[in-house]
């Protein structure tokens, strides 16, 4: 394949998987309580995460080491370890979060139970990991989630203010009604929002991806543009589920906490094709992500402990890797089948990554600027001035997440 | 200039496990919001009597297929099912409890509603959305705490 040819689909295929279950909910919950007045953490989270992922990429494509080999060098095994032990929880809540999404969709399409397409989504998802190829399945459901692209569409029907939206790009420390109790709960949306965006284990599996991809120096490039125009790309998707959140769930009322709320707006503005589309771009984001963090947290296990891994080698080269994710993804699967709700399962598991992303990015920050290890391929001013803004950002956010996840009873107001 | 990492990493690990503690110790003190539990819930079944009101009227309009509308209402029962046993279980202080039972004589008429709509795939009869969702409404809005 040419070069353009591959920085096209990459470009799509991070535009396409980057919406999950969790940045769905926030994002139309955003909008649906605050308006446009959030639109700037958006912003905010999408150039942290492009950031991070970019010197993640390029450490891999440099070095060909991914996050969590670095995390045990430079953290030492027992705060390492704990990095670990916390990364890996948050990817089985993600996971187990997206399966039940996913269990949900096929409910809606199929009038069947719940608790069946739970276990159904865990034996298909087993079966797509361990037939499919790296690649495909980056492409597949990244090229696949793009159809989340027609909830984009049924905002401009809906026709927003453009005003405010340049209004929401402007940061603001508390929203617009001043209360005390609507400021901690502003507070905890945009910490959640980012959060969501930056969520950890697209580090991780961006990074493995790299090497999964056999990326050398060479691809420094084609790395920082799928960053830099996918990400953003992806980042317009999500702004316009914080619009929908504004423009069509708050004029009804609507706190949108489902995926099913979520196509009523598709639907409504687009009839059965819209419906179709949101269904569709829902199961291809919502798969992309559980594969992505089954895969991300036996990634994390194997280059801790030093295993062979990675899907590029034979599963029987890879055995304690493979059996990982298998494992991984079928906690991920009891745990929704239980009957917990998924969009709760989504509410911890956001407030549980954001306390993770600053033992992951330090690590990965002091790697990335070093020139002894990345020659001249080490971070610039920009990155450095980003990579320590970014730390002390989602530092303060985890100090904040958790007593703001109380005092809002669980977000909830 | 040597930066020793892992005791770095340590200190950021601390400062999250304090953040951790932080609200145990502090939600006693600051969660004085009463009606707060209730609030949320009636807030939650409010919301869900105008997601109700709008399943059925796209129903109505044929923009969603009977089995769609069907699986929806279904997964709408189980989000009512746990709103009204949220709502069973929030505190409600004496002068809060007439909106209680208002909310929870909406959420069995939602439920109502919403078995039927599971049933047949499609709305029949008159439903009683707009004055169950202005109660809702309004017990809500009592329920506020003054600003």
């Amino acid at each position: 394949m040419g070069q353009a040819a591959e920085v096209f689909l990459g470009i799509l295929t991070a535009m396409g998987g980057f919406v999950e279950i969790g940045e769905l909910v926030f994002t139309l919950t955003a909008g649906t309580r605050f308006g446009y007045q959030l639109l700037w953490v958006c912003v905010l989270g999408t150039v942290g995460i492009m950031a991070y992922c970019e010197m993640a990429g390029r450490v891999a494509a440099v070095r060909g080491r991914p996050v969590f080999s670095l995390v045990r060098e430079r953290a030492g095994f027992a705060a390492g370890g704990v990095t670990l032990v916390a990364s890996l929880v948050v990817s089985l809540l993600t996971c187990a979060a997206e399966i039940g999404g996913i269990a949900l969709l096929w409910q809606l399409v199929s009038d069947g139970p719940y608790r069946f397409f739970v276990l159904l989504a865990f034996v298909a998802f087993a079966v797509i990991v361990w037939v499919l190829p790296f690649q495909w399945i980056e492409r597949v459901y990244g090229l696949g989630g793009l159809m989340m692209i027609v909830f984009a569409v049924t905002l401009i029907k809906i026709g927003p203010d453009w005003g405010e939206v340049a209004q929401g790009l402007v940061p603001r420390a508390a929203p617009s009604s001043g209360s005390a109790r609507d400021t901690l709960l502003y507070a905890y949306v945009a910490v959640a929002l980012m959060s969501s965006i930056m969520l950890p284990y697209e580090t991780y599996f961006y990074a493995s991806g790299g090497i999964e991809d056999d990326w050398k120096p060479k691809d420094v490039t084609l790395n920082r543009v799928v960053v830099l125009v996918g990400f953003a790309l992806g980042a317009l998707l999500a702004m316009a589920l914080i619009g929908l959140g504004a423009d069509f769930f708050a004029p009804h009322r609507i706190d949108p906490q489902a995926p099913a709320t979520a196509a009523l707006a598709a639907s409504d503005a687009l009839g059965r094709a819209g419906l179709a589309l949101a269904l569709g771009g829902m199961f291809f984001a919502f798969g992309g992500a559980a594969i992505e963090t089954c895969l991300s947290g036996a990634y994390n296990l194997a280059q801790f402990a030093g295993w062979p891994w990675g899907k590029h080698l034979p599963q029987r080269a890879t055995p304690r890797f493979t059996l990982a994710w298998i494992v991984l993804l079928l906690l991920a699967a009891l745990l929704v089948v239980t009957g917990i709700d998924p969009v709760q399962v989504v509410e911890y598991s956001i407030v549980a990554s954001v306390v993770v992303l600053p033992l992951s990015y330090f690590p990965l920050l002091m790697v990335a600027k070093d020139r002894r290890i990345m020659g001249r391929h080490a971070n610039g001013w920009l990155s450095n001035a980003l990579g320590w803004f970014y730390l002390v950002l989602v530092t303060l956010a985890a100090l904040a997440a958790l007593p703001l996840f109380f005092l809002t009873h669980q977000g909830q107001g | 200039m040597h930066i020793p990492l892992p005791r770095l990493t340590r200190l950021i690990g601390l400062l999250l496990a304090c953040a951790c503690i932080a609200p145990g110790a502090r939600a006693g003190g600051m969660l004085d919001d009463e009606t707060g539990e209730l609030r949320i819930a009636v807030g939650l079944l409010r919301s869900q009597a105008e997601e109700l009101a709008l399943l059925r009227e796209q129903a109505q309009r044929g923009v969603l297929p009977p089995r769609y509308v069907r699986a929806h209402a279904t997964q709408l029962e189980k989000a009512v099912e746990r709103a009204r046993q949220q709502l069973a279980d929030a505190p409600a202080p004496p002068s809060a409890r007439p909106h209680a039972e208002s909310a929870k004589a909406a959420a069995r008429e939602l439920l109502d509603e919403l078995a039927r709509l599971r049933h047949s795939g499609r709305p029949q009869g008159p439903f009683t959305g707009p004055p169950l969702r202005a109660r809702l409404q309004q017990a809500e809005q009592a329920l506020q705490p003054p600003a």
